[in-house]
């Protein structure tokens, strides 16, 4: 009798005990046994992260060249010599391999010249439910990474700040980027009396600078910097610039739209500043 | 043994082929949740016993792998698979239509419990993507796809569908 009323409802018995199961998994998010689960089970899913990576940036860390040694493209006599004798399809790979070049040796250089402690780390994944908050490295607290350093992309030869790490475990990290609605960055703008305020996200594409004077010199196409005060980010990184300004929803302030500086989604390798 | 491998092999190509589908069109308007997808013909084809364990599966692999709250896909794969489960016995799962409809509806559903369960659960403020409501659309439209291949996928592992 029992063994029958099990057959018929065991299903529903299944599904109230998983249910609770996961609940308890939303309950306790932050506790270090579900964290511990979730770096165990990442495990699966980040080979194929990895791998896309990889063919979407096709220089790995061994093939990245040192920041003095010169690119393909900077020799006479390589790529506009012989690109005749490639095929369509090979002198793409070289136009990719050399952009790529290119943007390693950018950062190379920046990291010797400005941070030689920095850590470079690649885009392994993100979310695409929260494509404009958060994004996971392919680095982490073995390779030397801790919550709130701050992150940096290199968008033509510039260093600009992208973020902050939120979450670290053995080999992977969260970022939180700046387009995140929880993020804050003290800013500044250099060309108009060094005006100080809060960079905030807005979870799209843009970012708000909030906190300016009524009477701000702030003007369209100035570049917000950030300020380094509380010391949480180096002052004088670039983070976007000013696209539109008007008063804030209590009138009190002028806050300005910006452009980040870096696209989200345009982002393959980034440097983790060790501070 | 063979029905382990079995499961084991359809949860990990299932869950490859959603990470590169992300990878490529996730928020695009033409993101497709084949594990939501696959979920459903489980719960189909075998019942609510399986289809609740393999979207529980599922769904603890894409919690641990995305950035957001844990347990929130294991919560709704795993209901999707028991409701999809249940309504076996109601629906001609066999007919390409049905499959179309019924994912198309499930998955509006998932959408709606998913953003109540993100603004109850998540401190960040729920971000609407107005890429995702597309997304049923392409889960209706490559509904009958998966639901073949992952029919011709138990026919090569001779694994006829069993009800529990």
């Amino acid at each position: 009798m029992d063994w029958e009323l099990y057959e018929r409802y065991r299903s529903t018995v299944l599904l109230a005990v998983l249910l609770f199961v996961s609940s308890l998994f939303l309950a306790f998010q932050k506790t270090s046994s579900v964290q511990h689960l979730r770096a165990f089970l990442v495990r699966f899913t980040l080979p194929p992260q990895r791998l896309l990576v990889q063919i979407k940036s096709p220089a790995s860390e061994s093939s990245i060249p040192e920041p003095n040694e010169p690119a393909a493209d900077t020799v006479p006599g390589t790529i506009l010599d012989i690109g005749s004798h490639f095929s369509g399809e090979e002198r793409r790979r070289i136009q990719i391999l050399t952009e790529e070049n290119a943007r390693y040796r950018d950062l190379f250089q920046i990291r010797e010249s400005k941070w030689p402690g920095a850590i470079v780390a690649h885009v392994a994944g993100r979310d695409p439910q929260r494509w404009f908050q958060e994004i996971v490295l392919d680095k982490g607290k073995e390779d030397g990474l801790k919550a709130d350093f701050p992150v940096l992309a290199i968008v033509d030869g510039r260093e600009t700040l992208i973020g902050r790490i939120l979450e670290v475990s053995a080999h992977v990290s969260k970022v939180m980027l700046l387009q995140d609605s929880l993020s804050e960055v003290a800013a500044t703008v250099p060309g108009a009396n060094g005006e100080d305020g809060v960079v905030e996200g807005t979870n799209s594409h843009e970012l708000v600078l909030k906190f300016l004077d009524r009477g701000s010199q702030v003007k369209i196409g100035d570049l917000v910097v950030t300020s380094g005060l509380g010391n949480a980010f180096p002052s004088g990184v670039p983070i976007g610039w000013v696209e539109g300004l008007e008063p804030d929803p209590r009138q009190l302030f002028m806050q300005a739209k910006l452009r980040p500086a870096a696209r989200s989604n345009q982002i393959r390798v980034v440097l983790v500043l060790v501070l | 043994m063979k029905k382990v491998l079995y499961f084991l092999f359809t949860i990990w190509i299932l869950l490859w082929a959603q990470v590169v589908s992300n990878h490529f069109l996730g928020g695009t308007l033409f993101a497709v949740q084949w594990i939501l997808i696959a979920v459903l013909h489980f719960g189909l084809r075998r019942g609510p016993w399986t289809g609740e364990w393999m979207g529980f599966s599922w769904g603890i692999l894409v919690d641990s792998s995305s950035l957001g709250l844990v347990g929130v896909h294991a919560i709704l794969y795993t209901l999707a698979g028991y409701s999809a489960g249940m309504f076996r016995r109601q629906l001609d799962a066999s007919k390409p239509w049905t499959q179309t409809i019924f994912t198309w509806m499930v998955t509006l559903v998932y959408f709606v419990l998913y953003l109540l369960v993100e603004r109850f659960f998540s401190i960040n403020e729920g971000t609407f993507q107005w890429a995702c409501l597309t997304v049923p659309i392409m889960n209706a439209i490559v509904a009958p796809l998966v639901f073949f291949a992952l029919d011709f996928w138990a026919d090569v592992w001779d694994m006829k569908p069993i009800e529990h």
